[in-house]
């Protein structure tokens, strides 16, 4: 009897394991969500644990930006509106060469000429998350954005 | 025997009171100041005044999706969850809250609302509440507002709504 509570204990604790590895390849979870609808869902898609860790990267090379004025970076527009960084150490919002940061310590915003937005643009198409139309559609609206 | 009658009373009256609609003022710290809130809450959510943390989709909480975006679809789907489609803008009860429904076709849906003042505001997706459309300008007529590729205007249908923010009575989700 106890033989065989001690066998499915180690069979539970090898399953964790290998559900811990998994999320780990994963990103630990880390999903992003494009903006590019007001009603119907946005694609998603989970980072990589590389893609996760550069992430991490590019946000330590982000610089504060007290001149910031406004509650959010995403604009209340219809259109592209950014992105969304969920499941991390902190939530993120990501728009036009600005990152919202959620942590434990209330929201700070962070400057970084978009190199977190192009970033996680190049892995939504490398992750497959975007079709050609919605890949269109953003590069429209950040081209508009940028002239 | 007395107090029965007074208690089931006050309970028919709590009923009633809790059943009306009424029409609310534009509090966009309500949808802006918290992440979960602004993330999970749509354009769906912010027009009927009811927050439920699920980005709701016309007609998901009575069994009848749409299945194209386009203005009929997805205003029959909106009508499954209770609105009722109205012919104009002045055409709903008095103390209903009158919705505006508009189509970029085959891409997404979009909402707004006419406030307590006779403004229209909206929410695009998981951004912050706001009064203002796509040109910055305040939305007195969501027929002529600058609405990108929301091109479609599909008409007006009403919303058993509330003057608590986030608290309003259609089954929405």
């Amino acid at each position: 009897m106890s033989l065989a509570v001690t066998a499915l204990a180690v069979a539970l604790a090898l399953a964790a394991c290998a559900s811990g590895s998994a999320r780990a390849a994963e990103g630990d979870g880390v999903q992003v969500t494009l903006l590019l609808y007001s009603g119907r869902p946005n694609p998603t898609f989970t980072l990589t644990a590389e893609q996760a860790e550069r992430v991490t990267q590019l946000l330590a090379e982000a610089l504060p930006d007290p001149d910031f004025r406004g509650g959010s970076v995403l604009p209340s527009i219809l259109g592209y509106n950014g992105l969304l960084v969920r499941g991390g150490a902190q939530d993120l919002a990501v728009y036009g060469g600005r990152v919202e940061i959620q942590g434990r310590e209330g929201k700070r915003i962070v400057s970084d000429g978009g190199a977190l937005e192009s970033f996680l643009l190049e892995a939504a198409a490398q992750n497959k998350a975007l079709d050609a139309e919605q890949l269109r559609f953003i590069q429209t609206s950040r081209d508009k954005q940028q002239s | 025997m007395r107090r029965r009658a007074f208690y089931a009373s006050a309970a028919l009256l709590a009923i009633a009171v809790g059943a009306c609609c009424s029409i609310p003022t534009y509090t966009p710290a309500f949808w802006n100041s918290n992440i979960q809130i602004q993330w999970d809450n749509n354009c769906y959510n912010y027009s009927n005044n009811k927050r439920t943390d699920t980005f709701a989709q016309p007609g998901r909480a009575a069994g009848a999706m749409y299945t194209t975006l386009e203005c009929n679809n997805v205003r029959t789907a909106a009508v499954a969850d209770g609105l009722v489609a109205v012919a104009g803008p002045n055409n709903c009860p008095k103390k209903e809250c009158t919705l505006a429904l508009v189509v970029d076709p085959g891409w997404d849906y979009h909402w707004y609302r006419r406030d307590q003042n006779g403004m229209w505001t909206h929410k695009p997706g998981p951004t912050p509440a706001t009064n203002l459309d796509n040109s910055g300008n305040p939305i007195p007529n969501p027929e002529t507002a600058d609405r990108g590729g929301y091109t479609d205007f599909c008409g007006y249908l009403c919303s058993c709504s509330r003057s608590t923010e986030g608290n309003g009575s259609e089954n929405i989700n």
